[in-house]
């Protein structure tokens, strides 16, 4: 088990002033914001799962995590003072596994967090099915998720959640297959998570989704449609599926090396991927997202941020932050990565660094297109087009001509307005998103690209949510 | 300078077994190397032949050694290279000295090569003189290289000298054995010139630079010189031996070994081998055993990139400056674009080229596979030779075909003669002789056709015997055979570059392997591809590469976005690479993997 206490000193200084000094350093000027998304990453896990590479402690003592949460408390403080207090779009607290904190604490935190934030969970939340936020500023975020892990679901845990504001729950089921969750070294049973979900059906008022992982070794195809369907059954709104992929510096990792474990090969995953996603389709899911499925009106909003890349800001030790700044007067994308983010070994001792990095214009809008071809909704030329100060309609012949994928597209959109992927060609977009890098490199070397991101006006796209998936609560 | 006290003599030593080492040792004795410019192995001027061990490019020294009689004399080290590619420069080498040091690594004993050589020594009545070194390495076994010595190379067991390259040991004595036992040179000086070339190199400033053994007659500074095979004529502008560098004199005399320059400009005129004389006095008969070294093996080069051809070609014209045995022409494919076919003295040279065009010149290239050069009788009754699988005719045209084969030499310990022995036979070898070389080790000759050598003969002689088989070739005669042209088809189009002429009989097994091999280096498309293997249009081997279905890592949220651009970004470094056939991408591994013999 990891347990290397040094990096808890880190944790303690991150807080302080260094990242933003070195921000500075960058020549960076983050500016005040109408609105932001927040991810809190609680670092700590009971033990380690075999095919996990994230940066967490196992092992940790009550001290480390109590200093740790006021550590993240500080830090949101911090931010929301330089952001020039935003309003909170949505909330997402994951890990590690946030659910390790005893419930009192979680609660406790939780409060404090929320707060410092500036949310008034219950206060004045429209509460309206259909309702679209209006102009006027309102405390109370769209979404408000936490991941939990099947062991620690208990009626007390949910009460402290529900008692927070806390409105949806990510639980990490991964299987319902004893083999598969004793081979990826997670912590529980298949029962144990069915005993989860009961407990979710009896106490939990809000919605709930579940991950599942695809492609271990010796799965089939009935396995999963099985565990999509009692996961259907039990009243899942939301699944996230993964692919299993062989991390360095796993458990997973030496045991393949070892040979004592086969990864399915590839087409072997790719017919389990297949078989999952037309699972889920059939069950009613759609699939908004290459991973991410939903009953309608169940997409998870905190998501969505991530793939239209509108600001979202990182809390904790291992969290990703991508927020507008101004380099010399002139409005850049700022990405900060904690360095410890995708490897566990990456942590220095007594040091936790973030990368710092100046997105220029052209990798942030290859980004636009990375992420949005993802997703069932596409990529949104007129978005694009104001966030970057450029002519839709010259982009679009641009990409017409030279990006061969383009034949992939979903014909039922007017490509002037939106660039999307048809259904089951979103699963092969890496290999035209390296094309269409190349020619967005080319193309952009001639334009001017002028960031305008996010626009000026809280009016702005980026702080609505219309469209797909809107607020609409089914409870 | 008075010829009883020169030295000519060189070093015959299997790669590894220490002759750069020696070679340093003797210099350092002779002082002749100042501190400063002290290079490890001051012999091999090239990094690539450095690191392999070898030396492909032959180079003089003369080392000034007092010995223990009172005198001084001058002794003239000929280097030669040390590979069976080369073995008709170590002959001329050979030529040009008196006496030979064979060089033996104590701890690993006689090797192929080095009775090859010896055998060539002897023909030319060179002195030998057995040279037992590493004698400081723990696992020397001395006296089992003693009985090898008398046993295997017939040589006199206490004639041996025994040193240590590394630390020196025994050196002293082998300098005055060499001065004791070695003849001094003989020839008339007042005879007309006769001088053979051994070697030549190029200087960007200088021209080339002639190496030459003075056999008869006297060599001037200002002498009009001929030379004999192309009657070529060029003025000596300066005479000179080798030092560390050159030092120019006068005159050279028989028996003498020194360098020439004359203003030539083109290293294809001078020829190893050949013989040089006075264009006004000059002597009647050349030096026997003049050939002109042909290519054996041909490959054609491309640049991945088709934007670095004209640096390819700048990198062709530099190499053949200084290598006059690599021959090449424009090319051109579909697949690969303008390119060089290339003609080698063999596997090693190409390999030795190839390297240094991607080391020295930092060129990312694609070989086509090796090919022998084939003979073919045509229905009209004329004759043709192909070495390319493009110039392959129609074969209802084809009667007869010939193709060239080798006189294989491989010795082995007896615990692996079966595994050696099968694969002789699989390489269509016929066994001309097998002796005992002592009671463990046996010397098998086999007559087998050059192609199959190409293939993948060394990896799996060194697997078969554990590392322990040596091997080495001459070039023998042509054998008729039955050649097929091997078509790749990749998406139902033939791809030009990975065409092979084969052996007819072998053509379905090399067609699985080769189609097995894209199948994993191809990246997977959109669409299903075929690949196929084909004869005359008959298919007669085929896998598919599925369509992808899902390529995308299967989350993307905040954390991973940077990670995921960058991966995409090297991708699309990657595509960049590719060559595109058809609507399909080939990465320059599949072409590589392809033309590789083995099946990792
Ligand atoms: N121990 C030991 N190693 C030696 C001796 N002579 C050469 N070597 C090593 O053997 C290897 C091959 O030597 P090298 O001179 O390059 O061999 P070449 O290929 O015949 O020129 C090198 O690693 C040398 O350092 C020796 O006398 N003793
Ligand atoms: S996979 Fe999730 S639960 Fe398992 S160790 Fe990693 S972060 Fe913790």
């Amino acid at each position: 088990m990891c347990s290397r206490c040094y990096s808890y000193n880190a944790l303690f200084r991150y807080s302080g002033s260094y990242l933003f000094t070195a921000i500075e350093r960058a020549g960076a000027v983050t500016r005040p914001l109408e609105c932001v998304a927040v991810y809190v990453h609680i670092p700590f896990c009971r033990t380690r799962c075999h095919y996990c590479a994230f940066y967490l402690e196992t092992g940790f003592s009550p001290r480390v995590l109590r200093e740790t949460l006021s550590a993240i408390i500080a830090e949101a403080g911090e931010w929301m003072r330089r952001l020039g207090y935003p309003r909170i779009r949505t909330v997402y607290i994951g890990g590690g596994t946030p659910s390790v904190i005893p419930p009192d604490q979680l609660e406790v935190f939780l409060t404090q967090l929320f707060k410092t934030l500036g949310l008034a969970m219950h206060e004045e939340a429209p509460e309206m099915p259909g309702t679209v936020p209006d102009d006027t500023r309102t405390p109370a975020p769209e979404e408000v998720t936490i991941e939990a892990n099947p062991e620690s679901v208990t009626d007390m845990f949910l009460d402290a959640l529900q008692r927070t504001g806390v409105d949806r729950i990510s639980l990490g089921v991964q299987s319902l297959c004893d083999r598969d969750l004793a081979l990826l070294g997670r912590r529980s049973d298949a029962s144990t998570a069915r005993e989860a979900i009961r407990c979710l059906e009896r106490s939990w008022h809000g919605r709930w989704s579940a991950d599942l992982i695809v492609g271990t070794p010796g799965q089939d195809t009935d396995d999963l449609s099985t565990q999509i369907d009692e996961l259907s059954d039990r009243g899942v709104e939301h699944l996230s599926l993964y692919g299993l992929t062989v991390e360095p510096h796993t458990a997973l990792e030496q045991a393949v090396r070892r040979r004592s474990l086969r990864m399915p090969d590839r087409e072997t995953h790719e017919t389990l991927w297949i078989a999952a996603r037309q699972s889920a389709v059939r069950r009613g899911f759609r699939q908004y997202e290459v991973s991410n499925f939903a009953l309608p009106g169940a997409e998870s909003q905190h998501n969505r941020v991530y793939w239209r890349l509108d600001p979202y800001l990182g809390l904790g030790p291992g969290a990703v932050s991508t927020l507008p700044c101004t380099v010399s007067g002139r409005p850049r994308a700022l990405r900060l990565t904690a360095g410890s983010v995708f490897s566990y070994q990456s942590i220095h001792r007594g040091t936790l660094t973030h990368e710092i990095e100046l997105l220029d214009n052209v990798s942030f809008l290859f980004e636009h297109f990375m992420n949005g071809l993802r997703t069932a909704e596409g990529v949104s030329m007129e978005r694009i087009a104001k966030r970057f100060g450029i002519d839709s309609a010259l982009l679009c012949t641009h990409l017409r001509r030279y990006w061969r994928g383009y034949s992939q597209r979903d014909r039922r959109a007017d490509p002037s307005r939106t660039l999307r992927l048809r259904d089951g060609a979103r699963e092969i977009v890496d290999s035209y998103l390296a094309e269409l890098l190349g020619t967005l490199e080319k193309w952009g070397a001639a334009q001017r690209l002028e960031l305008s991101w996010p626009a000026p006006s809280h009016r702005d796209e980026s702080c609505r949510f219309a469209g797909v998936g809107a607020v609409e609560r089914t409870r | 300078m008075e010829h009883d006290t020169i030295r000519n003599f060189c070093i015959i030593a299997h790669i590894d077994h220490g002759k750069s080492t020696l070679a340093d040792r003797f210099i350092q004795r002779a002082r002749l190397v100042a501190e400063r410019d002290w290079r490890d192995q001051v012999l091999d001027t090239m990094d690539i032949e450095r690191e392999r061990g070898i030396t492909i490019k032959s180079q003089a020294v003369s080392l000034p050694f007092d010995s223990s009689d009172g005198r001084r004399y001058h002794l003239n080290l000929v280097d030669t290279p040390g590979h069976v590619d080369f073995s008709y420069e170590v002959s001329r080498a050979i030529s040009s000295s008196e006496g030979a040091l064979l060089l033996i690594d104590a701890s690993q004993g006689v090797e192929a090569q080095t009775l090859s050589n010896m055998y060539l020594a002897l023909d030319h009545e060179l002195e030998i003189i057995p040279v037992i070194n590493k004698i400081d390495l723990p696992s020397a076994d001395i006296t089992n290289v003693l009985e090898q010595i008398e046993h295997d190379l017939g040589l006199p067991a206490d004639s041996a000298v025994q040193v240590s390259a590394k630390t020196g040991q025994g050196v002293d004595e082998l300098l005055e054995a060499i001065v004791q036992r070695i003849p001094p040179p003989s020839g008339d000086r007042s005879a007309p010139l006769k001088g053979l070339i051994f070697d030549s190199n190029y200087d960007p400033y200088r021209g080339v630079i002639v190496h030459v053994r003075v056999i008869e007659g006297t060599l001037r500074a200002r002498q009009r010189l001929r030379v004999w095979s192309n009657g070529a004529v060029y003025d000596a502008e300066e005479i000179g031996r080798f030092r560390v560098g050159h030092e120019i004199v006068g005159e050279l005399y028989a028996g003498d070994v020194g360098y020439i320059i004359a203003g030539i400009k083109n290293i294809a005129e001078i020829r190893v081998g050949d013989t040089i004389t006075d264009d006004r006095r000059p002597t009647d008969a050349p030096m026997p055993g003049f050939r002109q070294v042909k290519p054996v093996v041909f490959s054609s080069i491309y640049p991945v990139d088709a934007d670095e051809y004209d640096e390819l070609a700048r990198a062709m014209e530099k190499l053949t400056l200084n290598d006059a045995s690599l021959v090449y022409e424009k090319d051109n494919s579909a697949a690969l674009g303008f390119g060089f076919k290339c003609g080698f003295l063999g596997l090693l040279h190409l390999e030795v080229v190839q390297e240094r065009l991607e080391r020295e010149w930092q060129l990312n290239i694609v070989l086509t596979a090796p090919s022998v050069r084939y003979r073919l009788r045509l229905r009209d009754g004329s004759e043709v030779e192909i070495d390319t699988p493009h110039d392959f005719p129609d074969p209802a045209q084809v009667l007869e075909a010939w193709e060239p084969y080798i006189r294989a030499s491989i010795m082995t310990p007896d615990d692996y003669l079966g595994n050696v022995i099968s694969l002789c036979v699989e390489k269509r070898g016929v066994q001309k002789s097998m002796h005992y070389l002592d009671k463990k080790r046996i010397e098998v000759v086999y007559e087998m056709p050059l192609a199959e050598v190409l293939y993948d003969f060394y990896d799996k002689l060194k697997s078969c015997s554990r590392g322990y088989a040596s091997f080495d070739y001459e070039i023998g005669d042509y054998h008729p055979t039955r050649l097929a042209k091997l078509d790749i088809l990749v998406n139902g189009k033939p791809v030009d570059a990975l065409a092979q002429l084969v052996f007819r009989d072998n053509a379905e097994s090399r067609a699985r392997i080769i189609c097995r091999k894209l199948r994993d280096e191809i990246p997977r498309h959109q669409f299903k591809i075929p690949l196929q293997g084909s004869i005359s249009g008959t298919i007669i081997a085929r896998e598919t590469i599925p369509a992808l279905r899902k390529d995308v890592t299967a989350k993307c949220y905040g954390g991973d976005i940077t990670r995921k651009r960058k991966l995409l970004e090297k991708q699309k470094e990657g595509k960049k690479r590719m060559k595109m056939v058809g609507d399909v991408e080939l990465p320059q591994s599949a072409f590589l993997s392809a033309l590789k013999g083995k099946e990792e």
